[in-house]
């Protein structure tokens, strides 16, 4: 079992999410495999730490309850004038809206139409046909539903109104509202249906079928290989697969473009989502494929090249925090830094007084937080 | 996770023992700790004001019962079979006689009121020396880092909720971090021996 697979294992285990068959075979592994018995007891210990660093969170917001009153007290922060004035703004608002808001059978469209604020228009009752439109306005009638349907479906319908940045304008759409509003929806729709056969450019019509892959099973061998901590030099790979129809293609994420190759190289460590897909669009989907990290810097030669505008980048991992401190030849201190959670995280070569430094070997210090040191050098190149 | 009403609501009965211990395990201690107090703190401050404390000593010592019981429920020790009320009481009457007697005044105490030492009580839990060891040790692994562990291990948030709370790319990217967070933390432990020797127990 690899590293990161026992680690998830126990991290399973400690969280309660393994089954009570698992949970057997836990057990079983805890008593025959001394290693993996040794590792489990290191992550508990853990668990047990981050527990009580928790806790000690907990305690302090515990000392913010009032034994008098029997609950918690009140944020003493000062009052927020900017948000207490844009309180006020926003029920002003809402109280123009209340008071102006007209009584016509079917307001929304026409209120939604005369509102430049409004890009896109999302209605979304039960089922299937998925209508989108290449103007500023987007609209979704998933399908376009009788009355009957709509009544009988109206606590399953919803409109959302979305402005020109995405965000929702509000929330639910009175049931009445929505079926005068896709009627009339429908229609606009319709016609516009009709132009899109004389003009392409208009609307995108996409209807959905009946899934033609439930039956098919794609098979594969995925293999990794590891990255140095912060490098791009890991990898996965795609082997063998099967279940489809060939020829297959890959991609690494949702939405990722798909490639023939089934090989994806200069990867960090971390987890990823691998895609294989056959001829008939038929996919497959291995969750938390994992690139293992592991530590290069010993022995690993530190050089970069002043002429060529790169920079060395330090060799510690995310989010340390340490002091790095550069020296020349005779040993006067050219450049220090003070890393904060991984940041700054590269020299560019230059000296405290900002100048470019001569090429040649700078010996470099890294000093931890726990007292550790690491002491190793960088060359500049010409 | 376990809404407030559904436990302020509920009859007081085993069921709504139950349904806190739930809502710890599942990370919602907040509406908990109320609860807990309307239920156990009178008792608690009687038994601390019958031996000459204070209403703020009975204060700590509650927060500190209430919270050896989370942590019990949290490392999956806590013994269903034992009454809420029954095991803060205990707890709390065990840490009140270990200060009285670190204050050297068990003389005020009664007889009948000796720490059960073999009880399995958590007393040295939030001692000073035991919170500075944890504090030094997680102040080397960095905020984001510690936010991040508590989120997942204590509170209980899924990577979903991860992303949103905090902000990563997407769950790929908030799995990556915590695995690496904790071989960091796994690290620093591994070269805090007195650290480890606390946990070792």
């Amino acid at each position: 079992m690899k590293d990161h697979q026992t680690y998830e294992l126990i991290e399973n285990y400690l969280a309660g999410r393994l089954s009570s068959d698992q949970t057997e075979s836990f057990h079983l592994m805890l008593q025959s495999d001394a290693d993996f018995a040794a590792t489990f007891e290191q992550q508990k210990m853990m668990h047990e730490i981050i527990i009580d660093d928790g806790l000690l969170q907990e305690k302090a917001r515990l000392r913010t309850f009032d034994f008098e009153k029997g609950e918690f007290k009140p944020s003493r922060k000062h009052p927020n004038y900017w948000s207490l004035g844009f309180l006020t703004i926003g029920l002003g608002i809402a109280i123009g809206t209340i008071v102006f808001w007209p009584t016509s059978d079917n307001p929304l469209p026409k209120k939604l139409a005369q509102n430049e604020r409004v890009s896109k228009i999302n209605i979304k009752p039960k089922n299937t046909v998925k209508q989108q439109l290449t103007t500023d306005t987007q609209i979704e009638v998933l399908p376009f539903p009788s009355k009957e349907v709509i009544e009988n479906e109206q606590n399953k319908s919803h409109a959302v109104v979305h402005d020109k940045t995405n965000a929702p304008l509000k929330g639910f759409v009175k049931p009445d509202t929505l079926a005068s509003f896709v009627e009339t929806d429908e229609s606009t729709l319709s016609k516009r249906l009709e132009s899109q056969k004389k003009n392409e450019t208009l609307p995108l019509l996409e209807r959905k079928e009946k899934e033609p892959c439930s039956d098919i099973q794609i098979q594969g061998t995925i293999q990794t290989s590891r990255a140095c901590y912060d490098e791009l030099d890991g990898s996965i790979s795609v082997t063998n697969p099967s279940g489809g129809q060939a020829p297959y293609k890959y991609a690494l994420h949702d939405g990722q473009l798909k490639r023939k190759n089934h090989l994806f190289e200069k990867l960090a460590e971390g987890y990823y989502n691998v895609f294989v897909y056959d001829n008939n669009g038929c996919s497959r989907k291995w969750e938390d494929v994992f690139v293992e990290g592991q530590d290069c810097s010993k022995g690993k030669e530190h050089i970069f090249s002043l002429s060529r505008d790169s920079e060395w980048r330090y060799p510690i991992s995310d989010d340390t925090s340490c002091e790095i401190t550069i020296r020349n030849k005779v040993g006067q201190i050219i450049s220090t830094e003070f890393v904060e959670s991984g940041f700054p995280n590269a020299w560019d070569g230059r000296n405290k007084q900002l100048n470019y430094v001569e090429p040649g070997n700078y010996p470099v210090t890294i000093q931890f937080p726990d007292d550790r040191v690491i002491v190793t050098a960088v060359t500049v190149l010409p | 996770m376990i809404a407030v009403d559904n436990i302020t609501n509920m009859p007081k009965d085993e069921q709504k023992d139950q349904h806190i211990i739930q809502a710890i395990e599942a990370g919602n201690d907040s509406p908990v700790f109320e609860i807990l107090y309307q239920r156990t703190f009178g008792k608690v401050r009687g038994l601390i004001f019958k031996s000459g404390g204070s209403q703020e000593e009975a204060e700590d010592i509650f927060q500190d019962a209430v919270l050896s019981f989370y942590r019990q429920v949290k490392l999956g020790r806590y013994e269903h079979r034992t009454e809420i009320d029954g095991f803060i009481y205990a707890v709390s009457r065990n840490l009140w006689i270990n200060r009285v007697k670190i204050k050297n005044r068990s003389s005020a105490l009664d007889d009948n009121y000796e720490a059960a030492s073999d009880e399995n009580l958590e007393q040295s839990l939030f001692d000073k020396e035991r919170q500075q060891k944890l504090q030094d040790a997680l102040n080397k692994l960095g905020d984001r880092c510690r936010e991040l562990l508590i989120n997942t291990t204590y509170k209980g948030h899924s990577m979903k909720e991860i992303v949103e709370i905090m902000g990563f790319k997407n769950e790929n990217a908030a799995k990556t971090r915590h695995y690496k967070c904790k071989q960091r933390l796994g690290e620093i432990v591994r070269k805090s021996p007195s650290l480890m020797e606390l946990y070792r127990g």
